[in-house]
């Protein structure tokens, strides 16, 4: 269990990258970073809501600040273009779903971490990494770099997390290939696992 | 038996000098388990895919990995559990500290394989320091001077030769891993210096409480993932494969281009 320990560790911290706010933040991605940050501890970390309610406004914050119909299209990798338009525009619904039940209960503490952005830089036209470092008062620090994209009018999404050199967006991808693959191949099989998951 | 050659020729140039002790491991695990079905040539994108995951042995390594959840559930969580629980968290980082520092000496000796002069001197700065003015290693003073500890293994070590890490497979107990270093680990265990210096049951002591207090501190996540994902053990195999490729980076990172003179004279002399 030894690898997984970091690693799933990251996995979970991840919780924290998709906490996002609501406002479409002006300015450079860093700022977009400091605002999600500032943003989630906000509407998350406020005492007293009850599940329901932190797991709606977990859903917005990730609807808000990350790119999900992108993000999505990247973790069926090869069998997005198998899939039919119901299939897609399901499958988008499913993930967006499934990602908040995954994370939501992980920001329940938030108020615990402290986020600081380090530096960025562009990896391609109009994306860019942002670095930024995950404080905790019991625990060493975490690297998190967010893979942030500006859109034509000048707004941010986030496209993917990676924790401690782990990518969400990869984990994700290659978990839905194998559940696809054991479905012989069909993305009606990956549909049904996540519908059974998510309470659909 | 076409699995088995599957694996020996996807591992490239890297781990011929592994290979009997491996292949008779593997013929008797094979014949419990089986082999994962490669995907038909004519789909390049699957065959790209499946050479990505290099997972040949999946179905053998489902097994194990299930077998590693049950014990998990019965021994280790509930270790965790309780030492969590129970151990204030000032005294876990003094354990912590001190199995790291035990650990150091095998940490300096991979540095030096590694031909990597920097580490090796902080890795002995930090083992002196420790082991005295830290008491033993309970306090991690050198850290705290800014020396930050790291951690290198013989697998870390084959891979700066120049080794590729040959399919994934999941060792019985001690979980995910690859074949060159699954190797590695084999070798850490017969060259570790503090294992000259310790008893037997001091060593497996050590080990426990190492597996115990790594184990605590991800109680929660790994709860999670397994209640969260759809299938835990494609996402443990992803995360573990991205998780080494960082730890590999990470090495190179701090020393950048700066392959070891070892590299080419190893790849001369297993081929």
């Amino acid at each position: 269990m030894s690898f997984l320990r970091t690693t799933v560790f990251c996995a979970l911290v991840a919780a924290y990258s998709l906490s996002a706010a609501a406002a479409g933040a002006p300015g450079s991605a860093e700022d977009f970073i400091r605002d999600l940050a500032a943003t989630a501890l906000v509407k998350l970390g406020e005492k007293g809501t009850d599940a329901d309610d932190h797991n709606r406004r977990f859903q917005r914050l990730l609807t808000n600040r990350f790119d999900i119909p992108r993000i999505s299209k990247f973790v069926m990798g090869r069998y997005w273009r198998r899939a039919t338009d119901d299939e897609r525009r399901e499958f988008v619904s499913l993930f967006e779903k499934f990602t908040t039940k995954a994370y939501a209960n992980r920001f329940r503490d938030i108020g615990r971490a402290k986020l600081n952005v380090l530096r960025s830089r562009e990896v391609a036209s109009g994306q860019e990494v942002v670095h930024s470092q995950i404080d905790f008062d019991e625990r060493p620090p975490i690297k998190v770099d967010w893979l942030v994209r500006s859109g034509p009018s000048g707004g941010h999404k986030i496209t993917d997390v990676v924790i401690e050199g782990v990518s969400m967006r990869i984990t994700f991808r290659d978990e839905f290939a194998s559940v696809i693959r054991q479905s012989r191949g069909r993305v009606a099989g990956l549909l049904a696992a996540l519908r059974k998951k998510t309470g659909d | 038996m076409r699995c088995l050659l599957m694996i020996f020729s996807g591992s490239g140039s890297g781990l011929g000098f592994l290979r009997p002790v491996v292949a008779v491991a593997l013929l008797g695990l094979l014949a419990a388990g089986g082999c994962a079905t490669p995907p038909s040539a004519d789909d390049p994108e699957a065959v790209q895919h499946f050479e990505e995951i290099n997972d040949p042995l999946e179905p053998l390594n489902r097994q194990v990995f299930w077998f590693n959840e049950v014990l998990d559930n019965l021994l280790l969580r509930p270790l965790a559990f309780a030492y969590r629980e129970g151990v204030p968290p000032p005294l876990r980082t003094s354990v912590r500290s001190f199995l790291d520092n035990l650990k150091s000496p095998l940490t300096l000796l991979n540095d030096v394989l590694q031909l990597n002069a920097d580490r090796a001197g902080e890795t002995l700065l930090r083992f002196s320091m420790n082991s005295t003015i830290g008491f033993f290693g309970f306090a991690d003073v050198a850290a705290e001077i800014g020396y930050p500890g790291h951690h290198e293994d013989f697998g870390q070590t084959l891979a700066s030769w120049g080794l590729e890490s040959g399919p994934y497979v999941v060792l019985p107990v001690l979980g995910p891993s690859n074949l060159r270093d699954a190797g590695g680990q084999v070798v850490d265990i017969l060259v570790d210096p503090t294992g000259f210096e310790t008893t037997e049951l001091f060593r497996l002591g050590a080990g426990l409480v190492s597996a115990v207090d790594r184990r605590a501190q991800y109680l929660d996540e790994l709860d999670d993932l397994r209640e969260s994902s759809l299938d835990f053990y494609a996402a443990a195999r992803s995360l573990h494969r991205q998780h080494r490729a960082r730890q590999l980076e990470n090495h190179e990172r701090s020393h950048p281009v700066k392959p070891s003179p070892l590299a080419p004279v190893v790849k001369e002399r297993i081929r």
